[in-house]
């Protein structure tokens, strides 16, 4: 089958567009970690108040 | 886009930059790992009556160490708790409460169940996952008191571990879910009919907002839904919206509605039936579906008295609930 000039670029274009765009989501999809395995951090970000006599009191929060 | 993580959790799917954390800003990337900032670091401990939840037909009268982080996966317009839910762990006070040291607490207390409440538990699901472990080695139990907006694998994977759900079922239309907490309806349907296959006890509770989820029609709906899906006998709580946070633009539930709410759940055919938030007689006590007899009064959060034996009605009604 023939192809002219115009189809050839047409094709080519699309091709190596398809071949870029697959390549990006593959390295992608690698970098992309699902949460099966979530870790702790042992320091907390904000501030550690101490734990004191007001536990054994009915908590201001609703729930 | 290299060393995102996805957080595969809740319905939202977060794929989460380095250094950025999830929508419940709990849940963050550190060096393309996924981490649980506020696993060990509870912002709240309390103890609190077990109808505080509600949960009304669990232990009634026990004392139930309730504890949270911060954060939330929804960010829901009336909630009640906001200052916790959608606080940021940086900016928030917080102790140094491992889940060892959370379940020697309770003991201490003597309380007969950890709660985990105020905020969303799912966003802090590994915490909850290993407290709830060693709370059961201690004879303590777990109740969830949740949106069930979650995954059905790490919902199903916790629900072992857990003696009752109480759930939120905000609205029964997906427009509302969207406009409210900004999320959908569907998952939490579907977290609801995981958590009856697992046999869990369930509550189930309804906030009444005026205008937006109060009318006859929705009411029914989700009536009906629940009857159909959870059983009749499944405990239902209504319950009384006040202007708050970014809702403060609508009145106080009236109590006219949240009456009409439980007539109409009675008339669908569903057996407990509660208004909360507000006082009420009828409506906060327990009745045998079989004899009108009061078998619970309560008043608040206090239980008046109890006179159920062996989780039955002494005309010999079997009431649903975990009673001891």
């Amino acid at each position: 089958m023939e192809m002219n000039r115009r189809s050839f670029v047409k094709l080519f274009f699309l091709g190596t567009t398809a071949l870029a765009v697959g390549g990006i989501l593959f390295r992608q999809s690698k970098h992309l970690i699902k949460s099966d395995a979530v870790g702790h951090r042992k320091k907390y970000m904000g501030r550690i108040k101490p734990m004191a006599g007001e536990i054994c009191t009915e908590s201001k929060w609703n729930g | 886009m290299s060393n995102s993580v996805q957080c595969n959790l809740c319905p939202r799917y977060c794929v989460i930059m380095p250094g950025q954390s999830g929508e419940c800003r709990v849940r963050m990337n550190i060096d393309g790992k996924l981490i649980s900032v506020v696993y060990g670091f509870p912002c709240s401990i309390n103890v609190d009556p077990i109808e505080k939840k509600p949960c009304f037909h669990f232990l009634p009268g026990s004392k139930s160490l309730s504890m949270a982080t911060v954060g939330c996966n929804l960010h829901c317009l009336n909630c009640q708790n906001w200052e916790i839910s959608q606080a940021n762990p940086e900016d928030s006070d917080a102790y140094s409460c491992p889940p060892e040291k959370l379940v020697e607490t309770a003991a201490k207390y003597k309380c007969e169940t950890i709660s985990y409440t105020y905020t969303d538990p799912v966003v802090y699901y590994e915490f909850v996952l290993d407290t709830a472990k060693l709370a059961r080695e201690r004879k303590i139990r777990n109740v969830l008191v949740t949106a069930g907006y979650i995954n059905t694998p790490p919902w199903k994977k916790l629900l072992k571990h857990v003696d009752v759900a109480r759930i939120d079922l905000k609205g029964i239309t997906d427009e509302f879910y969207r406009k409210v907490p900004r999320a959908t309806l569907q998952p939490v349907l579907d977290a609801l009919m995981t958590a009856k296959d697992s046999g869990v006890h369930i509550e189930i509770i309804n906030l009444l907002i005026p205008t937006l989820n109060d009318g006859t029609d929705d009411i029914r709906k989700l009536v009906k839904w629940i009857v159909k899906n959870m059983g009749a006998d499944t405990p239902l709580h209504f319950s009384r919206f006040f202007p708050i946070y970014k809702m403060k633009n609508l009145p106080p539930t009236p109590l006219e509605t949240l009456d009409l709410a439980r007539k109409i759940a009675m008339e669908e055919g569903m057996n407990y039936v509660y208004i909360g938030n507000i006082a009420s007689n009828e409506g906060q006590n327990t009745y045998c579906p079989a004899c009108r007899k009061l078998l619970i009064e309560r008043n608040g959060f206090s239980v008046l008295q109890n006179n159920l034996k062996d989780g039955k009605c002494p005309c010999g009604k079997e009431i649903k609930g975990v009673w001891k």
